[in-house]
């Protein structure tokens, strides 16, 4: 039985309903930073479970989920990035009363949905996946209950994503008219034979599926609700959104796009090609104007996932590996940044950018490690942002698509006047003659920046092993 | 037996009532219920394209079902999050939650 591969799911999901239980003998005014540390062991559990599941290949379930290279990528880069956001919260949890045993659960739990989503190999079983992860987000969105930036963000996000759901939806039942089946691979088959339908209906089913996945991965013009939801959800949550969310939602779109509607390539190519250049031009230009950092990273955020469409409109096996790269690093660096904002917001520095100012005096390797962590988003090496922008940019003029690259070059050279801003504030702001108060390096925080800091330099200069992992994704492709 | 189209026509007018409804309601209770008439057209769909198949008649049932749970889920989180807004600030127009902009 190959009940093996779902051993992590498995784990995570007993973990999060013992923390659940755990906070019901929670004494009042007790510190939940342990619920915290226990979620993180049976993370690492996860991912010593995923350990005999590697080389597997097959389906579970009568063909719902699937286990390849794809799928093993994303789930252990799912539990890392939950390990990641496990440890910046906790201080973060602390401070602000939140409930701990419901909010590490949660999270747990949206990390187990998108472990289905990246796993799921039929429509039916990424709604479920999609859904678990989205009601997880919206309830950690709206976490600082007190909060009237919280519950505005959260109101947003939920009405914004159940409309998405409901056009995604409405996508798949026309699919299923279409073909008769919700399997992915079926709907390959089905295309391949001929389905019972016109054109003009098999070309309504794909605008609403990626009208849809424009709203999950905030694509420009499906963007508006980003930015608030962003800003006002608490900060590690929004960390999490920004990676979880979106990436699980791009690592669907790979199976459904390059694998089920494969006979549709020229169609939705070419649409996410446009897509892609709106999202990273708008999203950048939009980043100029902000004053609050995390709002700023929203705009960024955007801009990311227009470079990652990149990939689809490139629609190549270079496309799929140059994505994969390109969220792998895209991932770790924004854990890590999110990280340091979670440590100033903690800190009573708040959120402004203005508040980041001469913070390489407070804190050398906080600031520091911004700095690498800017360049790889601008993509710049040695980092690893670079050489995922670098595999796209060949993607997509292996495609024939030199417009796109060119794109793409202009809206990186945009991307660093914003990132510049922040630099130059915590650098070079030094009209104050006393020394400013030392900021402290506590032990979670600094945990996560140096990983991720050691994982993005890795990624820029010792790139073979991660590539060729990001190539085995490519399997998929039939 | 009504034909396949009848049961497709309405539901894409029961969709579009509730794209429309989502989209100029300002009171939340009103959007939700819009988007839950976008997903019983959903509903709608499977069933008939089900009813109507060669292949598998079972499938689009099952996943009509799976819908309308994970709906009630998301209609319950739903109103946690409006209940949670109106008991605080008792406002009922989503135009008015509008701290956050740019």
């Amino acid at each position: 039985m190959i009940f093996d591969v779902l051993i992590p799911e498995i784990v995570l999901t007993v973990v999060a309903l013992g923390l659940l239980l755990a906070a019901a003998w929670q004494k009042e005014g007790q510190s939940g930073s342990y619920l915290g540390y226990l979620g993180i062991v049976g993370l690492l559990g996860a991912l010593v479970a995923l350990w005999p599941a590697i080389g597997i290949s097959g389906e579970v379930f009568d063909g719902m989920l699937v286990a390849d290279e794809l799928t093993m990528f994303f789930k252990a880069l799912l539990i890392v990035v939950g390990i990641l956001v496990f440890l910046m919260s906790i201080e973060f949890v602390e401070k602000n009363h939140i409930p701990a045993g419901e909010y590490y659960a949660l999270l747990l739990f949206g990390i187990v949905g998108g472990m289905i989503m990246v796993a799921s190999a039929d429509l039916l079983a990424f709604y479920v996946g999609l859904e678990l992860l989205a009601i997880a987000s919206y309830a950690l969105t709206g976490m600082l209950r007190n909060d009237h930036k919280s519950q505005e963000a959260v109101l947003k996000y939920f009405l914004n994503g159940a409309l998405a759901s409901a056009i995604i939806l409405f996508g798949i039942s026309l699919f299923y008219g279409l073909t008769g089946t919700t399997s992915i691979q079926g709907l390959a088959d089905a295309f391949k034979v001929g389905v019972n339908g016109t054109d003009s209906l098999v070309m309504a089913a794909l605008v609403f599926l990626m009208a849809g996945f424009g709203f999950k991965i905030a694509a420009v013009p499906f963007h508006l609700w980003a930015a608030d939801t962003y800003e006002g959800a608490p900060t590690p949550i929004t960390a999490f959104l920004s990676v979880v969310s979106k990436g699980a939602a791009f690592v669907v779109m790979m199976r459904i796009f390059f694998v089920g509607l494969e006979s549709l390539t020229v169609n939705w190519s070419a649409a996410f090609a446009v897509l892609a250049v709106i999202t990273m031009t708008v999203g950048n230009l939009a980043a100029l104007w902000q004053k609050n950092i995390k709002r700023m990273l929203a705009y960024s955020s955007i801009a990311h996932a227009g470079y990652i469409m990149v990939g689809f409109a490139a629609a190549t096996a270079d496309g799929l590996t140059g994505m994969t790269y390109y969220i792998l690093a895209y991932a770790l660096t924004n854990m890590g940044l999110f990280a340091i904002i979670v440590a100033m917001s903690n800190a009573g520095l708040g959120e402004d950018i203005d508040g980041y100012k001469g913070l390489s005096r407070k804190n050398a390797l906080y600031a520091w490690m911004m700095v690498v962590f800017f360049l790889s988003l601008i993509g710049i090496p040695p980092t690893g942002g670079f050489l995922g922008k670098f595999l796209l940019f060949k993607a997509s003029i292996g495609a024939n698509l030199v417009w796109l690259a060119l794109a793409m070059a202009i809206n990186s050279a945009i991307s660093v006047g914003y990132y510049y801003g922040v630099v130059k504030t915590m650098f070079l702001n030094e009209e104050e003659e006393e020394e400013p108060q030392k900021l402290p390096t506590t032990a979670n925080i600094g945990l996560v920046v140096w990983i991720t800091g050691a994982m993005v330099l890795v990624l820029g200069i010792l790139p073979s092993f991660f590539i060729e992992l990001s190539s085995q994704v490519a399997k998929i492709l039939p | 037996m009504i034909p396949l189209h009848y049961y497709l026509i309405v539901a894409v007018i029961l969709f579009s009532i509730g794209i429309w409804g989502a989209l100029k309601h300002t009171n939340p209770i009103r959007v939700l219920i819009s988007i839950e008439l976008m997903l019983n057209a959903v509903n709608l769909n499977l069933i008939a394209f089900a009813r109507f198949s060669q292949v598998d008649m079972v499938l689009g049932q099952v996943f009509a079902i799976f819908v309308i749970a994970v709906a009630a889920a998301e209609v319950a989180i739903g109103l946690a999050i409006v209940l949670m807004i109106v008991r605080e600030r008792n406002i009922y127009d989503i135009n008015k939650i509008n701290l956050l902009k740019g």
